[in-house]
C-alpha cells in the first residue's frame, strides 16, 4: 500500500518537473511541429495498448521477488536469446547507430560492429558461470568467492551508476522520439515517456519487460528490413549506388564509405573499442538476463541466437545508414537552417521510414522504436532496483530484507530512479545516444568486467583486491568519463575537457585488473606472514 | 580469505574448456583489430575528393559482423558434440 502512494507520488513529481521546465523547453531547438499522422497514431496506440496488456498480465503473475526480478527462471532460451537481442537492438542501436551513420558514414557502422563484437565475449567469458552463480545480480558471484558485505554494496554503487548512464541514453531517445511523435517540446516528452516507462517497470517485472522485448525484436527486425528493402530498391539493389549518392549528399564527400573519425586518434579508438568489447559483459540489466532461464545451457543457446538477431540487424544498418545520408542529407522538410536533422540525428532512421515508406512506415517505426526504448528502460530500472535492494540495502543493513519488504522495495526504487533518469535525460538533451551508451559500457568494462572476470577464473582474488581493484576502476573511470569532452564541454560546458578522450576503458580496465592482482597478493602474503608470526 | 575456489579454473593448470575460451576470445580481438587495421589503411590510401567510392569497406564491417555471430556458432555448437 505504501509503496503504491509512493509510486503515484513519482509520477507526481515528474510531472510536476515536466510541467515546470515547459517553458524552458518551448524554445528548444529540437522541438518538433510536425503534426502526427492518423497511421502513426494507430501503430502507437496498438503498440500502447499491446504494451499495456503486456503489462498487466504479467502484474498479476509478479508477486514474489523471484518472479518479478527473474521471471521465476522460466524463460526459454529462445524468447530469452530475442530479448537480450531486443535490449540490445535499443535507442542506443536503432536510433543512434544510424544518427551516427547519418553523421559520419562507415564510422557509425564501424561502431556497430564493435558492439557486436563484444557478444562473442559475453558467451564465452561469463554467461555460463554467471547462471551458475547468480541468483538477483552479478554481485552474487562474486559474493560466492570473497566477503559478502562490502562486495555487494561495492557492486550495488557500479551497477547503479553504469545504470544511470544507459538509462539517460535511452530516455533521451525516448523524448526526442515521443517528441516527433506527438509534436511535443523535448522535456515534456522525456516525462510523459519517462512516467510510463516507471509504471511499466514497477507492475510489468521482469516477465513483462521479457515478453515486449520478445515482441518487441520480431516487429523491429521486421521493420528493418522493409526500410533496407526499400532503401536498396530505390537506389536499384546497388549498394555502390547507395554509397556513390550518400558521397554526393554529405559534406565529407567520399571519404564518407570510409573510416574518418575513429582514424584520427589511434588511442580514442582502441578505448572505446575496449570499453564497448568488453563492457557489455559488464552491464547489469545484460548479465541479469541470464539468471531468467533454468541452467547454463539455456544461458549459452540464448546468447548464440542473441547474436545472430542482432547480427543479421546490424546488417540491415548497412543499406539504412547510407540511405538515410542518400535520402535525408538536403532535404529541407527534414533538415534544420543549421544543417541538423529536424527532432536530432538520432532520428535519422524515422525520417528514412517516413521517406522511402510514408506514414504508415514511419508510424510503424516509431511506434516499434519507442516500445524497445520503453522495455529496455523497464529492464534497466528493474536491474537497478535489484541492485540496490540485494546488493545496496541488504549489503548496509547486514542481513537480508524479509520477501514482503523485499518486493515492496525493489518497486520504490525502481520508481525513484526513474525519476533520477528523466532529470539527467534533460540535462542530457542532444547528445548522441550511440555515444552515450559507449560511455556506460566504457564504466562497465572497467568496474564490473575485471571484477567478474578474476571471481570466475582467478582463485587468487580476495576482499581487499577485490574492493579496493573495483573502487579504482568505477571512481577512475566515471571521473575520466566526467572530464573528458562529451560531459565536460558538451554537457556541463566547462570549457576545454581536462582528459582528451571520452573513453577512458584503455587506462582504466588494464589498471583494474593490475590492482586486484596486486592487492589480493599483496594481502594474502601479508595474511600469511602474520600467520607464521602467531604461530 | 576465498570463500571457494574460482568456478572454471578450480584446480591446478588451465583447463581445456578455459583454453578454448580464450581462444576464441583472442580471435575477437584480433578479428576485430585486424579489421580497425585494413579501414585504416583503405582510408589513409584513398586521396580526399577521388572519383570512386568504393564500397570495400562497408563490405569488409559487414564481413567480420557474419565472423563474430559465426565465432559464437563454433562455441555453442563444437562445445555441444564434444
Amino acid at each position: 500500500m505504501i509503496g503504491r502512494h509512493l509510486y503515484w507520488l513519482a509520477l507526481g513529481a515528474v510531472g510536476f518537473l515536466v510541467t515546470s521546465e515547459q517553458a524552458v523547453a518551448a524554445t528548444s531547438v529540437n522541438s518538433i511541429a510536425r503534426p502526427a499522422s492518423f497511421e502513426m497514431w494507430a501503430f502507437f496506440s496498438a503498440f500502447f495498448v499491446l504494451t499495456i496488456g503486456i503489462c498487466v498480465w504479467a502484474a498479476r503473475r509478479s508477486h514474489s521477488t523471484d518472479e518479478y526480478l527473474a521471471a521465476g527462471n522460466s524463460i526459454t532460451p529462445t524468447q530469452n536469446g530475442f530479448a537480450i537481442a531486443g535490449d540490445y537492438m535499443s535507442a542506443g542501436a536503432f536510433l543512434g547507430l544510424t544518427g551516427a551513420m547519418y553523421s559520419s558514414g562507415l564510422d557509425g557502422f564501424f561502431l556497430a560492429a564493435t558492439y557486436l563484437a563484444s557478444w562473442p565475449v559475453v558467451l564465452f567469458l561469463v554467461a555460463e558461470p554467471l547462471r551458475k552463480l547468480g541468483r538477483y545480480s552479478l554481485a552474487d558471484v562474486l559474493a560466492s568467492r570473497v566477503d559478502e558485505r562490502p562486495i555487494r554494496i561495492l557492486c550495488a554503487i557500479c551497477s547503479l551508476t553504469i545504470i544511470s548512464f544507459y538509462l539517460v541514453a535511452q530516455l533521451v531517445g525516448a523524448g526526442e522520439l515521443f517528441g516527433l511523435l506527438v509534436g511535443a517540446p523535448y522535456r515534456i516528452a522525456v516525462g510523459v515517456a519517462g512516467a510510463m516507462m516507471i509504471a511499466f517497470a514497477v507492475f510489468g517485472g521482469m516477465r513483462g519487460a521479457t515478453l515486449v522485448q520478445v515482441v518487441k525484436a520480431v516487429l523491429m527486425l521486421i521493420g528493418g528490413g522493409i526500410i533496407a528493402a526499400l532503401c536498396f530498391a530505390r537506389f536499384g539493389f546497388d549498394l555502390n549506388r547507395i554509397l556513390t549518392s550518400a558521397a554526393h549528399a554529405h559534406a565529407a564527400g567520399d571519404q564518407v564509405a570510409g573510416i574518418r573519425g575513429f582514424a584520427r586518434d589511434g588511442f580514442a579508438t582502441t578505448s572505446l573499442a575496449i570499453g564497448i568489447l568488453f563492457g557489455t559483459a559488464g552491464l547489469p540489466h545484460i548479465l541479469m538476463r541470464f539468471l531468467t532461464v533454468k541452467d547454463e545451457r539455456a544461458a549459452r543457446v540464448s546468447v548464440f541466437y542473441a547474436t545472430c538477431l542482432i547480427g543479421l540487424f546490424f546488417l540491415l544498418l548497412l543499406p539504412i545508414g547510407f540511405g538515410s545520408i542518400a535520402v535525408l542529407h538536403g532535404d529541407p522538410t527534414r533538415t534544420l537552417s543549421n544543417g541538423g536533422l529536424v527532432g536530432g540525428a538520432n532520428m535519422a532512421a524515422v525520417h528514412l521510414a517516413d521517406a522511402v515508406g510514408g506514414d504508415a512506415l514511419m508510424g510503424f517505426i516509431a511506434a516499434v522504436a519507442f516500445a524497445t526504448i520503453l522495455a529496455v528502460v523497464c529492464g534497466l530500472l528493474i536491474a537497478g532496483a535489484s541492485s540496490a535492494t540485494n546488493d545496496l540495502v541488504a549489503g548496509l543493513r547486514g542481513r537480508p530484507l524479509s520477501e514482503r519488504s523485499r518486493l515492496t522495495t525493489v518497486r520504490i526504487t525502481a520508481a525513484l530512479l526513474g525519476i533520477i533518469g528523466v532529470v539527467l535525460a534533460i540535462a542530457f538533451e542532444g547528445q548522441n545516444v550511440a555515444y552515450m551508451i559507449a560511455l556506460a559500457t566504457s564504466i562497465a568494462a572497467s568496474a564490473n568486467f575485471p571484477l567478474l572476470i578474476l571471481a570466475i577464473y582467478w582463485r587468487g582474488l580476495n576482499t581487499r583486491g577485490a574492493i579496493v581493484g573495483g573502487t579504482f576502476g568505477l571512481v577512475s573511470s566515471v571521473a575520466l568519463t566526467i572530464m573528458g569532452p562529451t560531459v565536460w564541454t558538451k554537457v556541463l560546458g566547462l570549457g576545454p575537457a581536462l582528459f582528451p578522450y571520452d573513453s577512458p576503458a584503455l587506462i582504466t580496465v588494464p589498471a583494474t585488473f593490475a590492482i586486484c592482482w596486486i592487492v589480493s597478493l599483496a594481502s594474502e602474503r601479508s595474511a600469511q606472514r602474520k600467520a607464521i608470526v602467531a604461530n | 580469505m576465498n570463500k571457494m575456489e574460482a568456478p572454471v579454473h578450480a584446480g591446478a593448470g588451465v583447463s581445456t574448456d578455459l583454453r578454448f575460451r580464450l581462444l576464441l576470445c583472442a580471435a575477437v580481438v584480433t578479428i576485430y583489430f585486424s579489421l580497425y587495421a585494413t579501414l585504416l589503411s583503405i582510408a589513409r590510401s584513398t586521396p580526399a575528393g577521388g572519383a570512386m567510392v568504393s564500397s570495400l569497406p562497408a563490405i569488409l564491417v559487414a564481413v567480420s559482423m557474419v565472423a563474430f555471430v559465426g565465432l559464437t556458432g563454433i562455441f555453442v555448437f563444437v562445445r555441444r558434440s564434444s
